[in-house]
């Protein structure tokens, strides 16, 4: 089953819920759901919630340093939050926390 | 066609007024033969025919056909069930019963028309298709070849470097290789790119390059991770990462330096299969940051007893049984204590192949191996057995001298540049090999002893004293904010040509007496690179307070291996 995403805007702060395996099927949802977000540039900060991933390979990783690229001139701030299990493993062994916030 | 000259004549009549062009047969036969030099794009096909029936010429006719479709429409008198049966099965597409409705008839040629476009278009896609498929097997084919240069280039399979890369795919986008650096220091890289392909070669070409060309200069590994990071950032983009893990072994003094980004753990396990050291990755992938926040620190152990680095991509440790349930860590480590380090390799892909059981492997795996043991009497080249009258080296009469600032100290390496210059000059590997050792000792005392004042026996007084000293060693260099070290060489003639090597610094000076002069077997982890420099060279002096040092090494005919 490919991953489910689902935005959540509360205040100024957008929540990317992001649901089942996240790899290279889920690229195109992933990028449309951020790109709709920042061009907006109503929020100030997004979390990409990964408390319902229960796969994360490395073009994952990849989507997820363009979302860091994409949103560094915008001002918006990121965060991975609530990720567990083998994902917070491997956003630990790829050293992810010197580039997001992980929370 | 139709036996009845008046059917034929009045329906080719109507056809022709609808814009058809029009060609007719008189029997089956006949039919077949005139479909074979006009290739009709409609037929329309009476069932009762002499000579061979309706029937017979639609099924000969789409055997001719192959895989062009031509539309046939059976006209038939009958119409009786059982010949409309017959007729399908015979290969005709529709059916018309005599008399002919010529209302009917137009617009069944009109469907038949709109069938034959949309079949057009479905055989186009697929010869689209098909060419798609066969450019992306050429590309395929391209990649496999590029990366079976790439793994397989260099690798006079180092006898110390055993290795396994099993691709998911058709091939890997893992990469394994090793090499010497002239010293005789070993570098391996494992690294393993986002992807598979091309993509994933494309990313490992400029790393290659990198490798082999920055260590055969000499330079250390963290300056080698430092230019592929660059590279690799500068030519992909950014979601192409490469997670990497590059090691450095210097037989000298028994010491491992790991840089890791992004892979496993390597494990250092003694022959036992006790692990007891580990190097996880303490930065981010290659590829990903950039110059200023980049890495390069290192994690150096220094083996006291001899065994075994192991190393391996995420594809081993993320590898699920049918299940779901990873290979794990735990999973490497059970395979290393159940049996002989000899066999190791074997018996972790064993117990992964157990492990998956009916499971794909989805992940490409590699695995390395590099052999620790103690060889620093080995790498000792002998030159006593060579005389003087051996002599034939002439590389003309040079000096060249160096003087370098705390920023220059702190930021440059000059021994690869040196041993450029050597090289430039004429020197063959065989003596720059040797000059690294010589001018990689004398400098090294010159900035650790002179400069930045450490004592090699924090090296002894406990147990993790090598990695204290070498933490201790970054942290005054970085901080360093005086101080100079010359470096000068020549050539010059006495008995016979030599190379001059002679070394200044800044610094207080130190008592050389200390050191050994001869190559000791044991266990003693300094003064055997001074002993070490006094073996390969003619002659060397200490002078002044003990901060000057000059070197002669004998430039004598390459000795037969």
């Amino acid at each position: 089953m490919p991953m489910q995403i689902t935005i959540n805007e509360v205040g100024q702060t957008a929540t990317l819920k992001l649901e089942g395996r996240f790899d290279f099927n889920a690229s195109r949802e992933f990028r449309d759901s951020y790109e709709r977000i920042l061009s907006k540039r109503e929020m100030d900060s997004i979390d990409v919630d990964l408390s319902a991933v229960n796969y994360l390979d490395s073009s994952a990783l990849g989507m997820l340093l363009l979302l860091r690229e994409k949103a560094e001139p915008t001002g918006v701030k990121l965060a991975l939050v609530n990720s567990r299990g083998a994902v917070r493993q491997i956003l630990e062994v790829a050293n992810f926390h010197k580039l997001f916030v992980l929370r | 066609m139709d036996d009845n000259r008046l059917n034929v004549v009045t329906t080719s009549t109507y056809c022709r007024t609808w814009g058809h062009s029009v060609v007719t047969a008189m029997d089956g036969a006949q039919a077949v033969e005139r479909y074979q030099i006009e290739r009709p794009d409609l037929i329309l096909m009476d069932v009762m025919m002499p000579v061979m029936n309706g029937f017979d010429a639609t099924a000969r006719i789409r055997t001719l056909a192959g895989s062009n479709w031509v539309p046939i429409i059976l006209l038939t008198a009958l119409g009786s069930e059982e010949n409309l049966v017959q007729g399908i099965a015979s290969g005709a597409d529709d059916y018309l019963t005599k008399p002919v409705n010529f209302t009917i008839l137009r617009e069944k040629i009109r469907v038949m028309e709109r069938i034959a476009t949309i079949q057009g278009q479905l055989t186009e896609s697929l010869a689209g298709l098909q060419e798609y498929r066969d450019k992306a097997e050429e590309e395929r084919v391209l990649a496999a070849h590029v990366m079976d240069r790439i793994v397989g280039f260099g690798q006079e399979n180092d006898e110390l470097v055993s290795y396994r890369i099993i691709p998911a795919l058709n091939f890997s986008g893992d990469l394994v290789a090793s090499a010497r650096t002239p010293a005789g220091d070993l570098h391996v890289i494992l690294a393993d790119a986002t992807g598979h392909g091309l993509a994933a070669a494309l990313n490992i070409i400029p790393m290659i390059e990198v490798f082999y060309g920055m260590t055969e200069k000499g330079f250390p590994i963290s300056r080698i991770t430092t230019e592929m990071n660059r590279k690799i950032r500068r030519l992909m983009p950014r979601e192409r990462f490469v997670a990497a893990a590059l090691v450095s072994v210097e037989f000298s003094s028994n010491t491992i330096s790991v840089w890791n980004g992004g892979c496993p753990a390597a494990l250092f396990a003694n022959e036992n299969g006790e692990v007891l050291r580990t190097f996880a990755s303490m930065h981010p992938p290659l590829g990903i940051m950039v110059d200023s926040t980049f890495s390069a620190d290192l994690e150096v152990y220094q083996w006291t007893t001899p065994g075994k680095l192991m190393m391996c991509s995420d594809g081993l440790l993320e590898a699920e049984d049918p299940q779901g349930i990873p290979f794990g860590s735990a999973g490497l480590t059970r395979a290393l204590l159940s049996t002989p380090s000899s066999t190791w390799l074997d018996n972790i892909l064993d117990a992964l192949h157990r492990h998956l059981g009916s499971a794909p492997q989805i992940d490409d795996v590699s695995l390395v191996s590099l052999e620790c043991r103690d060889l620093s009497s080995v790498v000792t080249p002998d030159i006593s057995v060579h005389s003087p009258q051996q002599v034939i080296y002439d590389i003309g009469q040079w000096y060249l001298g160096v003087r370098l600032g705390h920023k220059e100290i702190r930021n440059i390496d000059v021994l690869p540049f040196l041993l450029d210059w050597c090289r430039q000059a004429g020197l063959d590997e065989y003596h720059l090999g040797n000059f690294f050792v010589i001018i990689a000792e004398l400098y090294n005392n010159a900035l650790d002893h002179g400069l930045l004042g450490l004592d090699s026996r924090i090296k002894i007084e406990s147990e993790d004293g090598f990695e204290r000293y070498i933490r201790l060693r970054t942290e005054r260099l970085q901080s360093l904010e005086s101080g100079r070290i010359s470096v000068d060489l020549s050539i010059v003639k006495e008995r016979f040509p030599a190379l001059r090597i002679r070394l200044v610094d800044s610094g207080p000076g130190f008592d050389h007496a200390v050191y050994g002069r001869t190559i000791s077997n044991d266990y003693v982890p300094f003064g055997r690179g001074i002993a070490l420099v006094r073996h390969l060279c003619q002659r060397v002096e200490f002078r002044g307070r003990g901060n000057e040092v000059i070197a002669y090494y004998p430039l004598m005919e390459t000795p037969p291996n």
